[in-house]
Order: structure tokens, then C-alpha cells, then sequence
């Protein structure tokens, strides 16, 4: 393969940090992943929307952590030791999100990644970026910048 | 991975009479506006009603019976993409509606699985699985859909005349007729893949 080539095929390729919510598994892209930690204590914030769980103390930060279960439509569930809050930085906000565990990292082509067939007026489209088949399941792959509106990513700033 | 209906259940013939009185009532059932004419021949009935029957009834076709739950209904075959074996794998979208399940891969589509039981069953009569069924899907709309059902019955040659066509002031578009015989519905399923595409998917009561 030319250098020329390589480039471009280089170009298409994307990581993806991968994550498990229940039984699915979901990835963000790499470049909006800043860290992975292990879950600290959560402070609650009163009157706080309802997407978001609370803030921890980040390294002296205060950064905002997101329910993405609730977003995501799926119950609740006790912490464990797999637990993990990816810090992400999406809409100029650095936010946590908690997941159920971190699974890996993933190189996948632009060729790759399917548009996610949506049904009606499907309110997870906007930020389903696609999907990758995998042996036996399907990555679906999220746009953290779309998981809130414009005014939630405001509320957010605003905690 | 979801997992439907786990509980077994005791067979009920009545609710099979109530299941079809269902679906009779659904046949002559009221709606207002204009209904898609297309696609539909208007027929006079003996009692007068005017039907509408589609043109792949035209000409003596293959139908399809299986079950969800206790209700049999019927597909004609040259609608349909295959049939499935099914252990319930899909992956689920996030906040998606109740009635879709997920997303599963065939032949290198992905398949938007339907939990047929949510739109055509009556909330009274769900989770009813014969016991010891396997779950299939139905494939359907060049593989866009598939619904999920328990058990697949047979394959029966009919003609237009084995169906009781729905009326052209029915609601549910998706219901082309009883079939008279087997005393069960008859999907159409160009309507029903439409209705699933549409805003309007609604979960019975």
C-alpha cells in the first residue's frame, strides 16, 4: 500500500472505548473519552434535572455526571465493582457518564458503522451515530455531543 | 437481550372465540377519514358491505398460519422474506417504544424486531405461550421487519373467496380479512410494514 493510500485508509478509521449498559454494549469515540474512572461517592445536586445523577470531585473539579440509564430508557441498578464513570468532554462540558462496565477499544472503518435503522419519531436517532455487527451483537455507536438538547447541555453548565 | 413471555400458560379454547369475535369486530369497525384506496379491488359482499380485497388475493395464494399466543393469524407467503428460528437475541435500541424489541442482523440487514403480540393482541389475552413453543420471526419489507411469533402452524392454499374481507370503512388497515375457515385474521402485510414505519404504531389495551 502507498504512503498516499495508507493515509487515506488511515483516515477512515475511528476508535471507539466501549462500554456495557445492561445487556447491550455501546461505544464513544476515543477522541471524546478523557478517562475512566472508578465510581467515587456521588454528591446529588437539589433541584437538579432529572438526567443528571449528581457531581464528584474530580482531581479538585467539580464535574457534572450524567444518568445515561435513564436517557437511555433502562432501570436503574446498584453500583458494583465494575462500575466505571467515563469522563467525556462533548458540547465544550466536561461530564461523566456512569456505565455499567468499560469494556475495550475497538478500530473500526467508516465502512463499517451502519446507520441505525429508527423507528417513527425514534428519540434515540439523533444520537445513535450507527452501528458495527459484531460475531454476536451489534456495537451502537453514541454521539455524546447529541445525548442533550442545546438548553440541557446550558442546564448542565449552569449545576 | 430481551426475553418474552417466560411463563407457560394453560390452554383456553374460549379465548380462541374471544380472540376471533376480536378481530370479526375489528373487520366492521368504523373509522373516520379516507382510507388508502390503492393496491385494493372494492368487491360487493352478499350482505351488501362494500370490501376491499388486495390484489395479491386476486389470484389463488399461499397463506402462512402462525400463532402469537393463543391467536392464529394468517400472512400470504409471496409478502414474506423467511422465516426464522428465534431465542429472543436482539439488540436493543435505547428508548425505543415497548413493541420494538431491537435490532437483529440477517443476511447482513438489520432487521427491526417487532413484538407482534403489543399491536395485534389485546392486552387481556398477552403473554399466553403455547406450551413448548419456539419463537419465530417472520420476516418482512424487504427484511426492514420481523415479527416475532410463537409457533408457525402451516402453509394452506387459499383463494379470495376463503376470506372475509375487511370493509373500506375499517380501521387498522394492516387487517385484510377473517379467513373463514381457520377463523383467523389475515395480515396485509404491505399495511402492516407501513403502519410500523409511521408515527401511528399503537400498543392495544
Amino acid at each position: 500500500m502507498s504512503q498516499n493510500a495508507k493515509n487515506i485508509s488511515d483516515s477512515n478509521i475511528s476508535q471507539w472505548v466501549t462500554f456495557k449498559l445492561g445487556d447491550e454494549t455501546y461505544g464513544i469515540r476515543v477522541m471524546q473519552v478523557q478517562e475512566v474512572v472508578r465510581m467515587p461517592e456521588i454528591a446529588p445536586v437539589p433541584g437538579s434535572p432529572a438526567y443528571v445523577l449528581g457531581i464528584i470531585n474530580l482531581r479538585g473539579n467539580v464535574v457534572t455526571v450524567l444518568d445515561i440509564r435513564r436517557r437511555f430508557g433502562l432501570d436503574d441498578k446498584e453500583a458494583d465493582d465494575a462500575t466505571r464513570i467515563v469522563i467525556v468532554e462533548a458540547q465544550q462540558h466536561i461530564i461523566g457518564i456512569l456505565v455499567d462496565n468499560v469494556a475495550e477499544v475497538v478500530e473500526l472503518s467508516s465502512s463499517q458503522i451502519e446507520t441505525a435503522p429508527n423507528v417513527g419519531n425514534d428519540k434515540s436517532s439523533k444520537y445513535i451515530e450507527g452501528v458495527f455487527s459484531r460475531e454476536n451483537d451489534l456495537l451502537i455507536l453514541v454521539d455524546v455531543s447529541k445525548l442533550l438538547s442545546d438548553s440541557e447541555w446550558q442546564e448542565v453548565a449552569d449545576i | 437481550m430481551n426475553n418474552l413471555h417466560p411463563n407457560p400458560t394453560v390452554p383456553l379454547v374460549d379465548q380462541q372465540i374471544a380472540l376471533s369475535a376480536y378481530f370479526d369486530s375489528l373487520l366492521t369497525e368504523p373509522v373516520a377519514g379516507t382510507a388508502d384506496l390503492e393496491a385494493h379491488t372494492d368487491i360487493a359482499s352478499p350482505s351488501g358491505i362494500e370490501e376491499r380485497m388486495p390484489q395479491w388475493a386476486q389470484k389463488p395464494f399461499q397463506c402462512l398460519l402462525f400463532n402469537i399466543g393463543r391467536l392464529t393469524l394468517g400472512a400470504p407467503m409471496g409478502a414474506l422474506h423467511g422465516i426464522l428460528d428465534w431465542d429472543g437475541g436482539v439488540t436493543a435500541m435505547p428508548n425505543s417504544p415497548s413493541w420494538y424489541l431491537g435490532l437483529m442482523s440477517h443476511r447482513g440487514n438489520k432487521v427491526k424486531i417487532v413484538d407482534t403480540e403489543q399491536i395485534v393482541v389485546p392486552s387481556q389475552y398477552r403473554n399466553q405461550r403455547l406450551e413448548g413453543s419456539n419463537r419465530h420471526v417472520v420476516i418482512i419489507d424487504q427484511c426492514r421487519w420481523g415479527l416475532v411469533c410463537d409457533q408457525v402452524v402451516s402453509v394452506v392454499e387459499m383463494n379470495c373467496d376463503d376470506i372475509r374481507w375487511r370493509t373500506a370503512t375499517t380501521s387498522r388497515p394492516w387487517l385484510a380479512g377473517t379467513a373463514i375457515t381457520q377463523m383467523c385474521g389475515v395480515l396485509d402485510v404491505q399495511e402492516f410494514a407501513k403502519m410500523l414505519g409511521s408515527d401511528s404504531v399503537q400498543v392495544l389495551a
